[in-house]
């Protein structure tokens, strides 16, 4: 489904990502380990569309993202969306929840997902279903922001990620500002929508276990090279790369 | 524990006098509403016409007729302040609406398309700014020639860029924040983006900005129409009745006193709200 192949960037003269080359079949998910700095989140920016990258070529379903423009382009791209860090950043404090959530729907009239399909042109009872689909009370629709707690914003983030049916979800580490508890609870969410929709995740995170219970696949980024690339099953095996092993021996250790 | 609670209680209290009772801004806000309504109603108010000149009764004390005396024609100081004012505050309402619809929208694009447009706008800015607003918008007025349209434009000349840079500033820093990021992956146009995600966030800064510059700008017309480079004899304003008070400084300072006391009170209550509206939005970049 998607395919990123031989994908280099650099802002000015810092290379950032070099001759980064991933699939993804459609329903799996791969998640995308690595330190800070290892161009993690350049690789989600890249995917989603918000960064142009300077060589090579991400694939989904067979459409070369690079090749289109104008309203080809705005297509093609609802078709991943992302779910970010920071819950407070991701949504507008000057809007109300449901405004927020439904602005994708707004945006693709022409799409239809089939759970909204008999209140396609209600915007609230649209975010109504959303919320109740990521496990929110209705009672907050009407609410702003910074009247929610990060857990609940995290959801809503989720909610509007998936209120346009994606085939791919893109998760730059969605649960690493919040509590424990409440991570849990994100990613037993993510599960069930996965479950779902038959979303694939490309659920980017520095945290092994989470990515190991996530993905069916994970990568190893390092200084913008893809160092490795295994079955989640296999992480223990012996043909892991160092690189691997380290952060493996890192993670055991906490 | 109980005096403990007292005095939480004490402090939250006094924390709440302080931060939600805003005398001085009240104040302003009373002061700035009792001229507004005067310069509304004045027409209806005034004792005496504020053109008609009357020699005999030239430099009069205050009287029944007159409350405030009459100025070196014989026209009433009282109706000329009241009638005066609104040339000044019309002036300076149509000036500071102007400035912001120029500058918020300029500000925005700048901000968020960035590249030459961006490049081009602050260049063009930095141009502008390198003189003192004052001399400048004197250079201006004096170029295009005396008159109230005129003074208009120098002054909004010389007045959007505060705004442009402010909101482009702020447009900067929210442009890479997750939920506008989320919007554009999100399928929305960049048209969509500026007027929804980002104009609410510029509104309330804007707001402040501009109350804290109604002060500055009625100074700036004021001081032109000193200068004789804005409102022409013999109409009444408050700049230009300075100027006909001057020659009578040392013998009769009331002249100049009751147009500066006008300028004074308005200046001073717009800062008095823009004070309390900037402490009341949060916002901390002005």
């Amino acid at each position: 489904m998607l395919q990123v192949k031989q994908v280099s960037k650099s802002y000015q003269s810092n290379s950032v990502l070099t001759d980064v080359s991933f699939q993804m079949k459609q329903g799996e998910s791969l998640g995308l380990i690595g330190e800070s700095g290892s161009g993690k989140s350049t690789v989600a920016k890249l995917i989603v569309g918000l960064e142009q990258l300077d060589e090579g070529q991400i694939i989904l379903n067979g459409i070369d993202f690079q090749s289109l423009k104008g309203s080809k382009l705005r297509k093609a791209r609802r078709h991943v969306q992302i779910v970010f860090q920071d819950p407070m950043a991701s949504l507008n404090p000057k809007l109300r929840i449901w405004k927020s959530i439904v602005e994708p729907l707004e945006n693709y009239p022409e799409v239809v997902p089939v759970f909204l399909k008999d209140v396609r042109n209600d915007g609230k009872k649209m975010a109504g279903i959303l919320l109740e689909k990521v496990g929110l009370p209705i009672s907050l629709l009407d609410r702003y922001p910074h009247q929610l707690s990060g857990g609940q914003l995290q959801r809503v983030a989720i909610a509007r990620g998936i209120s346009l049916q994606p085939k791919l979800l893109v998760c730059d580490e969605p649960t690493s500002s919040l509590d424990v508890s409440i991570q849990a609870q994100i990613l037993n969410l993510l599960g069930d929508l996965k479950r779902e929709f038959g979303m694939s995740y490309l659920y980017i995170s520095h945290d092994m276990a989470t990515v190991r219970y996530m993905c069916e696949r994970i990568a190893v980024l390092k200084e913008g090279v893809l160092v490795d690339s295994f079955l989640s099953d296999d992480l223990f095996s012996e043909t892991r790369h160092c690189y691997t092993k380290l952060l493996v021996d890192a993670a055991l250790e906490n | 524990m109980k005096t403990a609670y007292a005095l939480l209680m004490r402090s939250s209290f006094s924390r709440f006098k302080v931060k939600r009772y805003k005398p001085l801004a009240l104040i302003g806000f009373i002061g700035l509403a009792v001229i507004v309504l005067l310069t509304i109603i004045g027409p209806f108010i005034v004792p005496n016409d504020p053109f008609t000149a009357n020699m005999a009764e030239r430099l009069a004390a205050p009287s029944l007729s007159y409350p405030l005396g009459t100025d070196h024609m014989g026209r009433c100081i009282f109706s000329r302040l009241v009638i005066g004012s609104q040339t000044t505050l019309g002036i300076t309402a149509i000036v500071v609406a102007t400035v912001i619809l120029i500058g918020i929208p300029l500000g925005l694009l700048s901000g968020y398309i960035g590249g030459r447009f961006d490049s081009f706008m602050m260049r063009m800015a930095d141009g502008f700014i390198a003189l003192p607003e004052f001399i400048l918008a004197i250079a201006i007025a004096g170029f295009l020639g005396p008159s109230l349209f005129n003074l208009m434009i120098a002054v909004v000349l010389v007045k959007w860029i505060s705004y442009t840079r402010v909101v482009r500033s702020i447009v900067l820093s929210e442009r890479e924040k997750e939920y506008i990021l989320a919007a554009r992956v999100g399928g929305s146009s960049t048209w969509r983006i500026i007027t929804k995600h980002l104009l609410p966030q510029v509104i309330s800064p804007v707001l402040v900005l501009a109350t804290l510059d109604i002060g500055k700008v009625i100074l700036i017309i004021s001081s032109l129409s000193y200068l004789g480079l804005g409102a022409q004899p013999p109409a009444p304003e408050w700049g230009a009745m300075l100027n006909d008070g001057r020659p009578y400084f040392q013998t009769i300072p009331e002249l100049m006193i009751y147009p500066g006391m006008a300028i004074f009170l308005v200046v001073l209550s717009c800062n008095l709200i823009g004070e309390g509206l900037r402490d009341k939005l949060d916002v901390k970049s002005i």
